[in-house]
């Protein structure tokens, strides 16, 4: 990214931020998707982390590294905000919470959407471990002080998780 | 798909690669207006409180002022009810016996106006005749009535 352009964000210069939020919304927005899945949560996380990003941008150190891995941070904590004021974390775990997805959209190619599909399915605590712990790159510990449970649910929840989601794909590949 | 290490590494090799726009739905244009104003109202904030410590440096000053004047008034009224005080004990104390007669003759009227206003009004609206006993209170002063 131009650092002219960061210079220029900072400043309050709306065309530049406008540029910065064209560059990387869908990124995000697929971000927002994993943690969310409705259409609506995913739009406010999208509007409320670009509004944190473009706050608190003067915080961010280029030597520390790019900024698409600070800007995610920020959405990260975003999301892990909302799913924490939702206060569903662990409740919704019976399997009625969850619905999966039509099999005839997934077979015909495994596209990103696809694969987002498949973890929106899952029940939101699940997924919550499962994008920190697989995407994001946490470990359990991390986890667990994020989310405010023991590193042992962390890791039950990320086993439950993946043998959904292996469940799923065998059914795809077969 | 045998092991759970597998899993890991599919999901997160399709998520690290580059997600190009046109395989995904981007989000509503509303989206970026509701940003940009959400930003427009951060920055009235933020002038607002850039102006913040000149705002309170002037109520501080106008309330400190006001303070002052206050305070000021406050003292007048009770350098007027000492006086007062004072010239009631004095006229009680000197009554035409060891003044002089030209003396007396200057502090008879003021002394009986002092008096008049002081039978007129009660303590709580004593302020509305500061004018009225200031002068009084200057004449006394200059007629040296006070410091006897």
């Amino acid at each position: 990214m131009n650092p002219s352009l960061i210079k220029q964000c900072i400043a309050g210069n709306r065309s530049a931020q406008k540029e910065l939020y064209e560059s990387y919304k869908v990124t995000l927005f697929v971000l927002c998707q994993r943690y969310f899945n409705n259409i609506e949560d995913a739009n406010d996380v999208l509007q409320e982390g670009f509004v944190k990003v473009f706050r608190d941008l003067h915080q961010y150190d280029d030597n520390k590294g790019h900024l698409i891995s600070w800007i995610k941070k920020v959405f990260i904590n975003t999301c892990l905000e909302k799913i924490r004021k939702k206060k569903l974390l662990f409740n919704q775990i019976s399997e009625s919470h969850y619905e999966v997805p039509n099999d005839a959209d997934i077979i015909s190619d495994l596209h990103l959407k696809d694969i987002t599909k498949m973890i929106q399915s899952l029940p939101l605590g699940y997924r919550t471990v499962f994008n920190l712990y697989v995407i994001e790159g946490f470990n359990h510990q991390e986890i667990g002080q994020q989310l405010g449970i023991s590193e042992s649910t962390s890791k039950t929840q990320l086993m439950k998780a993946k043998n959904m989601l292996k469940g799923k794909l065998e059914t795809i590949l077969k | 798909m045998n092991d759970n290490h597998n899993i890991e590494k599919f999901f997160r090799d399709k998520f690290n690669q580059l997600i190009r726009p046109e395989y995904w739905n981007t989000p509503d244009d509303s989206i970026w207006e509701n940003i940009s104003s959400e930003l427009e109202k951060k920055g009235k904030v933020k002038k607002l409180f850039h102006w913040m410590p000149f705002i309170l440096g002037a109520c501080i000053f106008f309330s400190g002022c006001l303070g002052y004047l206050f305070f000021k008034q406050k003292q007048e009224i009770s350098n007027l009810e000492t006086a007062l005080f004072a010239c009631k004990e004095n006229q009680e104390s000197q009554k035409f016996t060891s003044i002089d007669n030209q003396k007396e003759i200057k502090k008879v009227p003021l002394v009986q106006n002092i008096r008049q206003i002081s039978k007129e009004n009660t303590a709580s609206d004593f302020h509305k005749n500061i004018p009225e006993l200031r002068k009084l209170y200057q004449e006394m002063l200059s007629q040296k009535i006070l410091r006897n």
